[in-house]
């Protein structure tokens, strides 16, 4: 049996170059392969070493098994998979890392419907963000269908103490964005798509 | 130079998929909190700890197919350390290309230089790091320098710097100069003269450093400040180049750059001349003025 497209290494390095890319300028669209986003980042990231929390089940079962990933709850895993589309649950908690260690701070993957330049039309409830802080210069915009405003409110708390926080994955079907604890959300506005 | 490098047995790139997926964990890590050295199991590799490990296994877990790979040593493509890593990755990375340009590469991984050219976005630069604790030098414990960073708790790197003042009028940092990266942790930049540490500064490209004895990976992202500590009347100052008998600027005696950072020689005869440190900058301007000499003939 063939390995999936994002199983082999050739595609997890040009799919970890390119979230490297992402994360490195904050808010700018990096494109995914046809195995969708949220695949092209746990693929490049995890092994039998890291655990993931999927508490809605967002994988499927053979996905969740060739990830090998171990299951761990949202407030102890390193990577979270939620989506975004729904208002975050009141005890949400994922790991914050310590003074000494902020890299064990959780990195949080939210599903989106979709993300584009502002300047292009959203469909439903589009959310403007202007983003500042390292990656950035000056301040770059950047339009996310479809997330919960309650989100940002949450990783404004979770981002408040630096260096401890955590860092945020926003994964539509065919792009991701990257959001480091250090990105400032300087403005949100949301406007109603057509 | 050639493409089709013969294969060494090994698995491409060298490293396992578990190592090369740790390695990028970090990095995303070491990006997401700009200046703070995550923690990394650093694997034994074929060459001793204390030459390039840390650089040569981030250039392993970031490189594929489509990259061009330069590996500078002091500026030098064909010193030993670069050669020996060079040849290497073209053996256990097939299909990737090598490359003495500057320009044309995108991934160059570095030992004690930044390219005097300006790096560009779609280029990463690996440098290698010794020493990657600034903090070493007034505490000993790592435990304590780790809350220090957290804390950006400088205070007594602050106290060396102005002991330094005071017995010496000068900071006595030459290279591996202190510099604060986004206002928060302060790096040690690896042995990079004083020189180089303003190109970290909102720099377009993406800046790793990895130490591979020490196991800690760093990274300053592009468009990110990186200010060297100094105080607010003893401005920073870089490497001055003047030659005290003429006042003037000393020159590169191959290709005549006044701009670039200078290596000090002593010839046959015991003189001192001075030539470009990077040697791509260097061979690229006597390029550029052979080919204009050519163009002038022609017309």
């Amino acid at each position: 049996m063939r390995p999936a497209a994002w199983g082999t290494p050739e595609a997890q390095q040009q799919a970890f170059r390119a979230v490297l890319d992402g994360f490195a300028r904050p808010g700018t669209l990096v494109a995914a392969p046809a195995d969708g986003a949220v695949l092209m980042f746990l693929s490049a990231v995890l092994d039998e070493s890291v655990t993931l929390a999927d508490p809605l089940d967002l994988l499927s079962a053979d996905t969740r098994r060739l990830l090998l990933a171990p299951s761990a709850t949202v407030d102890k895993a390193r990577f979270v998979l939620l989506d975004g589309r729904t208002p975050p649950a009141a005890t949400l908690q994922p790991a914050l890392g310590t003074l000494e260690s902020p890299e064990l701070g959780a990195t949080v993957v939210l599903a989106v419907d979709a993300l584009h330049d502002p300047s292009q039309p959203g469909s439903g409830q589009t959310t403007i963000l202007q983003l500042q802080g390292p990656g950035v210069p000056g301040t770059r915009a950047l339009a996310v269908d479809g997330l919960h405003p309650g989100w940002l409110d949450r990783r404004a708390a979770w981002v408040a103490a630096y260096p401890m926080g955590v860092d945020i994955v926003l994964a539509a079907p065919h792009t991701l964005v990257a959001l480091p604890r250090t990105t400032r959300v300087a403005s949100h506005a949301i406007a109603r798509g057509v | 130079m050639s493409t089709a490098h013969r294969s060494a047995g090994y698995a491409f790139g060298f490293l396992d998929d578990r190592a090369k997926k740790e390695l990028r964990r970090a990095m995303l890590k070491a990006v997401s909190i700009p200046g703070y050295q995550v923690p990394y199991a650093s694997r034994e590799m074929p060459i001793a700890r204390g030459f390039g490990t840390g650089g040569l296994q981030l250039t392993l877990a970031l490189i594929g197919p489509a990259d061009t790979l330069k590996v500078i040593d002091q500026g030098a493509d064909d010193s030993v350390n670069a050669v020996n890593l060079r040849q290497f990755i073209e053996l256990t990375c097939p299909g990737t290309r090598t490359t003495k340009r500057t320009a044309a590469a995108t991934l160059i991984q570095t030992r004690h230089r930044i390219p005097e050219h300006p790096l560009r976005a779609d280029q990463i630069l690996v440098l290698q790091v010794p020493y990657p604790d600034p903090l070493v030098v007034v505490e000993p414990s790592e435990e304590r320098r780790k809350t220090m960073h957290g804390e950006a708790d400088y205070a007594r790197l602050w106290v060396k710097l102005y002991e330094d003042m005071v017995h010496f009028d000068e900071i006595t940092f030459s290279h591996r100069y202190p510099t604060r990266i986004a206002g928060h942790y302060v790096i040690d930049p690896s042995p990079i003269p004083r020189w180089d540490v303003p190109k970290l500064h909102r720099a377009e490209c993406l800046y790793l450093f990895g130490a591979g004895r020490e196991k800690k990976i760093y990274a300053v992202p592009p468009h990110t400040d990186a200010e060297p500590l100094t105080f607010d009347d003893v401005p920073f100052r870089v490497e001055d180049f003047t030659d005290p008998a003429t006042g003037r600027r000393r020159a590169c005696s191959r290709c005549g750059a006044t701009d670039s950072f200078l290596d000090e020689f002593v010839d046959d005869l015991g003189r001192k001349t001075h030539q470009c440190s990077d040697t791509d900058h260097c061979l690229a301007r006597l390029d550029a003025r052979a080919t204009a000499v050519a163009a002038a003939f022609a017309a």
